[in-house]
């Protein structure tokens, strides 16, 4: 491999401390020292609000800011920059479209068409945006290997659906979704399709231009980034069409108790002093993935996950859960016997740190009639070595319930 | 060996595997159940109170390790005793699993073996789980 694998965690200053080996990357990732040195030198050097002063500090703020909003762009292959509104995070930006477009869209006997392996930030929004509009969710099911059912997709569609909801990579199973596919067939049908990229962003390129989708949401804290962070990227005749989600400063064009007009993209939707800070350690975030690359990202993730996943399966007694044959570096799996929470806290005990429970989406527990599942998820700073230690640590916990 | 290992070893692997005191127990007085919200563990007490006494206890769930075996260990231990002697462990081990006290001192007492699990904030509910349930059985 080209890069050098320990050069790139040498840059995480959270990962000096050999003994733990960190595999919970799809709940968030360690931040190299480039994004946690901008988001410092944002509050040293550019410590003032945006779009708001004529003096320097101001200008330099604003100027970091924005020019965050033309790497992220760039990065996601958007068309525009105004396409770009910075949020909180992804299920903020899941939440705007639902209370703006969706609020618009939907009505009495439309539909929302949910995949079954959407992360609860993906469905609880529809579902208030339904209990409002008198329109209904709709599960769109998905398949034993963990894959979303196609043939489904076309009978709901067919049947009348207002608006698709479906996660880029899923987050509990591990599934690449073919999202250009599925807006394809959700465009010639009439309905516009809504993306969860949070689990996607970190590991493989994303380009919303050739994926065909409407809005795309993710969150940098997974990606590298800083936590409190997030983008929706929206296709600017649709965010044209929406209200504002929240009102207040920056959003405003001009107030008055009688009238008040908008701003304009992107910031009619961005009411309030945005996460600055953020902001611009999201952009360093962008630049350091951009620098490492994805083919070398792609490349040692799906080395790190088909070892792990190769070594686990083998095991008696363990079940992988999602195996689709397209999967990011996230792997789900029950033990005979164990419940996740003692596998995770035994795990635990030998430094070893994973998920355990629902990971946010209970429908696709019950989907495989499971109530938890133990999930490795990888980044790309992850080692050989600690996918040994999780498989000896896993063995380990066999031995301990044997 | 790790903490966890060994508060797995010591007291929670025998119980969890061969749990005691588990089943219906249709002539029940008295009956609570709990969800765990963060995990979704569940746990069903029943106990027949005969007088001031807890002549019968038995439990029913779905969960982790640690809620299992505790719940084993509990039924076991004040099945006979009095309401009042029951609710006074109930309340020492919720002290010794939140870090108050160090409870009794003989360490195969129950609450002695789960003192471990003070260890791992996150598995402490798992270990009062079954507790409680049984203390909002006895106020009902």
């Amino acid at each position: 491999m080209a890069q050098d694998v320990k050069g790139l965690r040498a840059q995480f200053p959270s990962l000096a401390r050999e003994a733990l080996a960190y595999l919970d990357n799809a709940s968030t990732t360690h931040k190299p020292r480039a994004v946690l040195d901008a988001v410092t030198d944002a509050y040293v050097n550019r410590c003032a609000n945006v779009h708001r002063g004529v003096h320097a500090l101001s200008q330099a703020a604003t100027e970091a800011y924005e020019g965050t909003r033309d790497e992220v762009a760039r990065f996601i292959g958007a068309e525009r920059r105004e396409e770009v509104i910075f949020t909180s995070g992804t299920t903020a930006a899941i939440n705007l479209v639902a209370q703006t477009y969706g609020r618009r869209r939907l009505g009495p006997g439309q539909r929302v068409l949910v995949s079954e392996m959407e992360h609860h930030s993906n469905l609880v929004p529809w579902q208030l945006v339904a209990e409002a509009t008198g329109s209904e969710v709709e599960k769109l099911p998905i398949t034993d290997d963990g894959s979303i059912d196609m043939a489904a997709l076309d009978l709901a569609l067919a049947a009348g659906t207002a608006i698709v909801a479906v996660t880029h990579v899923s987050n509990s199973l591990g599934t690449i979704n073919d999202v250009a596919a599925i807006a394809g067939r959700a465009h010639d049908a009439g309905a516009i399709v809504v993306v969860d990229g949070a689990q996607a962003v970190a590991h493989r390129k994303v380009d919303v231009s050739a994926l065909g989708c409407d809005f795309y949401a993710f969150s940098a804290h997974k990606m590298y980034g800083p936590t409190g962070v997030g983008v929706l990227y929206g296709r600017r005749d649709l965010l044209e069409s929406m209200p504002p989600w929240q009102g207040g400063g920056d959003m405003i064009l001009s107030v008055s108790f009688e009238r008040t007009t908008y701003n304009d993209l992107p910031y009619k939707f961005e009411a309030g002093t945005p996460n600055i800070a953020g902001v611009i350690g999201l952009g360093a975030a962008v630049r350091w993935l951009e620098a490492v690359g994805f083919d070398e990202i792609e490349a040692h993730e799906a080395e790190l996950a088909r070892l792990a996943e190769g070594a686990l399966a083998a095991l008696p007694g363990l079940r992988i859960i999602g195996t689709a044959a397209s999967k990011a570096p996230v792997i789900s799996f029950v033990l005979d016997g164990v419940h996740p929470h003692d596998v995770g806290t035994l795990l635990d005990g030998e430094g070893v740190a994973v998920r355990t429970g629902h990971h946010c989406t209970q429908p696709v527990m019950a989907r495989f009639g499971i109530d938890a599942t133990t999930r490795a998820s990888f980044a790309v700073y992850n080692t050989l070595r600690e996918v040994e230690r999780l498989v000896n640590g896993v063995m380990r916990v066999q031995e301990t319930f044997a | 060996m790790s903490d966890a290992t060994e508060l797995y070893k010591q007291a929670i692997i025998d119980h969890s595997k061969h749990p005691r005191h588990e089943g219906p127990l249709p002539e029940a007085t008295a009956e609570a159940t709990t969800i765990n919200a963060l995990c979704g563990d569940k746990v069903t007490v029943r106990a027949v109170v005969d007088g001031d006494r807890l002549t019968r206890l038995r439990f029913e769930g779905r969960g982790c390790a640690i809620a299992m075996a505790s719940a084993s260990m509990m039924s076991e231990l004040l099945e006979g005793s009095t309401v009042h002697e029951a609710l006074t462990v109930i309340h020492t081990l919720s002290s010794v699993v939140a870090g108050d006290g160090e409870g009794p001192d003989d360490p195969d007492h129950p609450v002695a073996r789960l003192r471990g699990v003070r260890a791992f904030p996150a598995r402490r509910r798992c270990a009062t789980l079954a507790w409680e349930t049984l203390e909002k059985a006895l106020h009902l």
